[in-house]
């Protein structure tokens, strides 16, 4: 069968996990902002179009993190070691590119415009690195386990013929 | 209204229009059985995750333009279930298109598992409805 996008090396399952991990990641953020009252404080600070810039940069990030997690490992229960240890990997390096881009976007700047001095904006750096990795790698694991649990439920929904309902073992 | 906070409201009603009336026509297709090739369904899986996620961004750009009132008014309580909601409809796509990446993959089962493919349709359609007329109730109230 023709797959969509002719040509590309995207499969419906990457562009539809990541898409899950982004939305849900956001939608479950916007939740817990809502219901502990913080949630117009934040939007007050945020305009339209560096919102929708954010998403769209968060979704590219975790969009090339699954396509390349799901390259090595397919969610099926022989591969979970693999794709625990590509999750944590692929998470933290999404986590460390969206802090880098944070920072390019807001930090920077500022070097060039303000008396903040590029020393202070270098540590300033370094020390969202050190934050942004494990809390990536944790996301990534955690986001990981989701997708395998997902997909397991689907194949428990509309197993194969002639094939137990354990899960799909695709890519 | 700025005209950037309109064009993004405007995003928002469109693209929940063509998710509700895409997902529908894919569910009454299957259910008549006008349509029994799920490679339909594997093409329109990629077109609803991008609906989706623009859906989900220009909610919260409406929430920006709009503002947030508090979780303890009826507004609030109102928005809370919205948002289980498309959590809801989130997870509950996400199977279904693993499902049916799982019967286009194994062509033996796609004839066999288009019916409940075509059930995970109507399901998707009926949770649609439902977010939709929670927007309106708080559009509208």
């Amino acid at each position: 069968m023709a797959e969509w996008p002719p040509g590309g090396d995207w499969t419906l399952t990457a562009w539809a996990l990541a898409t899950v991990d982004v939305t849900l990641f956001v939608s479950l953020a916007v939740l817990v902002a809502h219901a502990s009252g913080a949630l117009g404080d934040l939007l007050a600070g945020l305009n339209t179009v560096l919102g929708i810039a954010i998403f769209a940069y968060l979704w590219v990030l975790v969009g090339l993190a699954v396509r390349w997690v799901l390259a090595g490992a397919s969610l099926g229960e022989a591969q979970m070691r693999v794709l625990a240890l590509r999750g944590v990997a692929a998470g933290a390096a999404t986590g460390v590119a969206f802090l880098l881009g944070v920072v390019g976007v807001a930090v920077v700047p500022r070097v060039f415009t303000t008396t903040l001095e590029p020393l202070s904006a270098a540590l300033i750096t370094l020390f969202g690195v050190v934050l942004a990795a494990p809390i990536g790698a944790l996301l990534g694991l955690a986001f990981g386990l989701l997708d395998v649990g997902l997909s397991r439920l689907a194949g428990a929904v509309a197993p194969g013929r002639g094939e137990s309902a354990t899960g799909p073992d695709r890519r | 209204m700025a005209p950037l906070s309109l064009a993004v409201r405007t995003l928002h009603v469109l693209t929940m229009a063509v998710l509700v009336g895409g997902t529908l026509a894919v569910w009454y297709g299957y259910r008549t059985e006008a349509v029994t090739d799920l490679s339909l369904a594997r093409r329109y899986e990629w077109g609803f995750w991008a609906a989706l996620g623009v859906l989900v961004v220009t909610g919260v750009g409406n929430l920006g333009a709009v503002g947030a009132p508090g979780p303890a008014t009826a507004w609030g309580r109102t928005f809370l279930v919205k948002l289980v909601l498309v959590l809801a409809v989130v997870v509950g796509s996400a199977v279904r298109t693993l499902a049916v990446v799982h019967v286009t993959d194994d062509p033996s089962a796609g004839a066999v598992q288009s019916p409940v493919v075509g059930r995970l349709y109507g399901a998707t359609t009926v949770a649609l409805v439902a977010v939709v007329v929670l927007a309106e109730v708080l559009a509208h109230g």
